[in-house]
């Protein structure tokens, strides 16, 4: 039975119209500001500096480094050694510490967690330089460690500082899906190894360690990625200990060799490409679920002697991951503090100096994390509702464009913006866009990946019911989508905001004299030895994420450092 | 061209989700059209195409053939808000950010309806749906058949020209089900307005409803009001569908294009011919239908003219009792009869009689 002449139906213009407007929109800042300037450092790692970029020029000269150059091969093994530590480190940290807080009932266990979760947030390169403050040669604690307990500590500069720093501010990336994965095991599982004979420690490494081994896996393989393209860390503490990352940093500002830094930043690449790729291959196999018919909290040890001294390991750890920022906190009301354990006169004067001399950074910083923060908003939920509302072809690809920024270095995507608009037709060098650019494409995967788990699980039935009542889809979104979604983009927001204040990375590639920030303020006042000043900025850098952070988790009811997982 | 109380049209329409092998044909020429003030129910199991057809209805989809029309006015290329629809959906898609009142009001503020014409007819449609003081509540807050009468209210309260409701009553346990299918009926009734409702539930379908189209893989299968689908089924799948059925296979002697002769498990039967089938030349094969409360047993005795069975089991279910009983050909039917002059026996030989308008058959191979 055919259709009796049926006239073809014409799509609606109402409706398409917006969706081609808006996936035009998605290609055009995908296209223009991940794909080009990606596409562009790959094509220029391959071309010799000085050289006219065309095909008869294609060389692999600036590869060819890696064999020739000791400086080269030099940062690469230091990048791995130093990374490879900092995971074992991390897991030496974060695996006790998830058993303890999830099988004991550790005092102020709450309390504990949030704290632990904190150096996801606090930016590194402050913690690295209170390192200084505290194991440098004048540090606080560097006799008091030398002559009280006998032991002379590595030098801060250097790989030893390094790892230290690292291992401390990644570790929580270890610790807290390690934390989920315990906390909701299946206890019959362990009960019935218990029950077959196991003595307690046999049943924690023949039965409970192995369940969550996946987890453990994952969150190294995130560890080493963060390690391998951190850049402010190596910066501050490594002194003559180059990684690929400063490597790049110095062939950039020594040479001004965008070739060559392309070339370094590509191999760090592949290193995270690497982990992607097994993170993929790990999380892929899904772990092992354990089947439970009733769910039941697993059991807590409450025995005294288990309660405090887990309490006292806990403390220990988290209380050394966040001595940095305490410290600097500390530094930045000091007057006079050197190789004494506490300072030994107190003034606002570090406040004042800071102040006069960072009032323009101050003022950069807002309104360059501002800004991109309202743009990651919008863009990142609009992008988010394209892709899980619409059908369109190649939703994997859109998914992919955004997300890599955040898994390759930040370093990478400081060159690859850098190639793409100081040359025409852009010539954005110096400029607070180049600034918002590189913030912009490394920061969108918050919003956008929270806007879309948080659409994922909204019923799509409630806009196709508001579409029913009357409304159309700009009414629909607004009003209905919109404020389903919020609390996920304000959460996405948050991260985005605390996280660009301190941005180190790409700022100092692309940063000009204009648009000094924060950061570029507190690394030069490092650099120039102003500890003082450089403790009052980063004082004020970590205050401002905490009550940013605090403000966002009391308006929401929930945990936002959950998102950064 | 059509009668003029028809106010929804649907021509045709057919959709196509998916491309290359993996592609469904959801809806196929689907094509009847709902009078004034009727309940119009799409019946079928799940992935017949009933809600994808409630859905074209809405605009929610688009078809790729045919049309939508409503009092005479082409729907097909409008977007669902320029269609004057209320919907209540299966999952009742109440928004959780709005209070009972802000819900129901959605429709009239999005209409940029006057604030004291809105608490009018909010408190109205309320009132009509019997929910009067819930209004403050959010919908977290309500009970399954408290958040149905939301959604109801909600669909109506800016009174819509046509209601469309998919599988409303799903989500409610048994009781409620049967109550609010009342409920639902009455409120419809009561707004008087057109409504297209869709449920696989076939007991719902037949209390509920003025007409029934019966969909079976993208198609109608029959349109018909529910006494028409249940005593003339147009096909077997129809048959089998709504209500219990048994089917036995037969050899048509003599067909008059109403009723036939037939030969059933060694007897001489009188049946009527189904609706729509064409006659059935004498000597082919066919398949007997009746409903297991149409046949009445008798003790076996010369002068009862029937199908010899033997009762296999029994089921008692309290207001009549269901036999299982099996020929010698070794078919079996289900045959319900009321308690009363005593139950039967397992292993007992009967008579089962069937009035020849009770019966139906089928040409063979049909569905």
């Amino acid at each position: 039975m055919a259709t009796l002449a049926a006239p073809r139906v014409r799509p609606g213009r109402a409706f398409d119209l917006s969706t081609a407007t808006i996936l035009l929109l998605v290609v055009g800042i995908l296209g223009l500001l991940i794909v080009y300037p990606l596409s562009r450092v790959l094509l220029l790692s391959f071309i010799k500096m000085g050289d006219p970029v065309a095909p008869a020029h294609l060389t692999l000269a600036n590869f060819s480094r890696f064999f020739t150059s000791g400086l080269y091969q030099k940062a690469l093994v230091n990048s791995l050694v130093a990374s490879g530590t900092t995971v074992l480190a991390s897991l030496v940290l974060g695996i006790p510490l998830a058993y303890i807080l999830a099988r004991v009932r550790v005092p102020f266990r709450e309390a504990l967690i949030s704290l632990a979760t904190l150096p996801l947030i606090l930016p590194p390169f402050v913690g690295a330089y209170s390192w200084i403050l505290l194991l440098g040669r004048q540090g606080a604690l560097t006799s008091l460690i030398r002559d009280g307990l006998g032991i002379h500590l590595p030098s801060i500069i250097g790989p030893f500082g390094v790892i230290v720093t690292m291992s401390l501010s990644y570790y929580p990336f270890v610790l807290v899906p390690l934390l989920g994965a315990l906390s909701s095991a299946d206890p019959h599982v362990e009960e019935s190894a218990l029950t077959l004979g196991a003595s307690p420690l046999r049943r924690i490494l023949t039965v409970t360690l192995p369940l969550v081994l996946p987890t453990i896996g994952a969150g190294a393989i995130i560890v080493f990625m963060r390690a391998i393209g951190n850049f402010g860390v190596p910066a501050l503490l490594g002194g003559e200990f180059y990684v690929l990352p400063t490597l790049i940093y110095f062939e950039v500002t020594g040479s001004f060799n965008l070739h060559g830094a392309g070339a370094i930043a590509l191999v760090s690449t592949l290193f995270s490409i690497g982990s992607l790729l097994a993170l993929r291959y790990i999380t892929g196999k899904g772990g092992f679920v354990t089947i439970t018919s009733q769910a039941r909290p697993v059991a807590q040890s409450s025995h005294p002697a288990a309660r405090w001294l887990g309490f006292g390991f806990c403390a220990a750890v988290i209380g050394i991951s966040l001595l940095p920022h305490l410290t600097v906190l500390l530094a930045s009301f000091a007057e006079r503090w050197a190789g004494t354990p506490l300072p030994t006169a107190y003034s606002l004067i570090n406040y004042r100096k800071a102040f006069t001399l960072s009032m323009d950074a101050i003022r950069n910083s807002l309104v360059l994390a501002v800004g991109t923060t309202v743009i990651c908003m919008i863009v990142g939920s609009l992008m988010a509702h394209t892709a899980a509302r619409k059908r369109i072809p190649g939703r994997w690809l859109m998914d992919i464009t955004i997300m890599l920024p955040f898994v390759l270095p930040g370093i990478m995507v400081g060159v690859a913006i850098l190639v793409a608009f100081i040359v025409p037709p852009f010539e954005l060098a110096g400029t607070g866009t180049i600034l918002m650019i590189a913030y912009f494409i490394r920061r969108l995967p918050y919003t956008f990946r929270s806007a879309y788990a948080s659409l994922t699980q909204t019923d799509i039935a409630l806009e196709e019911a508001s579409l029913v009542c009357g409304a159309n889809q700009g009414v629909t979104f607004r009003r209905i989508t919109l404020p389903l979604i919020t609390p996920a983009i304000a959460a996405g927001a948050t991260i985005t905001f605390a996280t660009l204040l301190g941005e180190l990375t790409t700022t100092l590639l692309l940063y000009s004299a204009r648009w000094k920030t924060i950061s570029v303020k507190i690394f030069e006042f490092i650099s120039y030895d102003q500890t003082g000043p450089a403790s009052a900025l980063g004082a004020l850098l970590v205050a401002a994420v905490l009550v940013t952070v605090y403000a966002a988790n009391r308006l929401s009811g929930r945990s936002l450092t959950s998102a950064l997982g | 061209m059509k009668a003029p109380s028809t106010k929804l049209g649907v021509l045709g329409v057919r959709k196509v989700f998916g491309d290359g092998p993996s592609q469904v044909v959801a809806a196929d020429d689907v094509g009847f059209d709902v009078r004034d003030g009727e309940l119009f129910t799409l019946l079928g199991p799940s992935g017949c195409g009933k809600t994808t057809t409630l859905r074209l209805v809405a605009g929610l989809e688009r078809p790729d053939a045919g049309r939508i029309v409503f009092e005479g006015l082409d729907w097909t290329p409008l977007p669902p808000f320029r269609r004057s629809i209320g919907m209540v959906f299966q999952s009742y898609a109440l928004f959780p950010h709005m209070s009972v009142f802000e819900n129901v009001a959605y429709g009239l503020r999005v209409r940029k309806t006057s604030r004291e014409e809105i608490g009018r007819l909010v408190n109205e449609a309320i009132e009509m749906v019997g929910l009067a003081g819930t209004r403050a509540r959010r919908p977290g807050q309500l009970s399954g058949g408290q958040q149905q009468r939301v959604a109801l209210a909600r669909a109506l309260v800016y009174h819509p020209k046509l209601l469309l409701l998919d599988e409303p009553l799903s989500n409610l346990d048994a009781k409620l089900r049967v109550y609010m299918r009342g409920e639902v009926k009455r409120i419809q009734r009561q707004a008087g307005i057109c409504a297209v409702y869709v449920t696989h539930d076939q007991e719902e379908a037949l209390s509920i409803s003025d007409r029934i189209a019966v969909m079976q893989a993208g198609r109608i299968a029959q349109v018909g009001t529910p006494a028409e689908i249940y005593e003339q089924p147009a096909s077997t799948f129809v048959a089998d569908f709504v209500g219990k059925a048994n089917f036995l296979e037969c050899t048509v002697l003599e067909h008059d294009g109403e009723a036939c002769i037939i030969r059933c498990g060694g007897a001489l039967l009188r049946a009527g011919a189904a609706t729509g089938s064409l006659p059935i030349p004498a000597g082919t094969e066919g398949l007997l239908f009746f409903r297991p409360e149409r046949a009445v047993l008798s003790a076996v005795s010369d002068d009862a003219s029937g199908l010899l069975a033997r009762v296999r089991d029994i089921e008692y279910l309290g207001s009549l009792v269901r036999y299982t009983l099996a020929g010698e050909e070794g078919w079996t039917v289900l045959v319900d009869a009321p308690p009363i002059g005593g139950i039967r026996q397992v292993g007992e030989e009967v008579i089962i009689t069937l009035a020849a308008d009770h019966a139906q058959v089928f040409p063979k191979g049909s569905r």
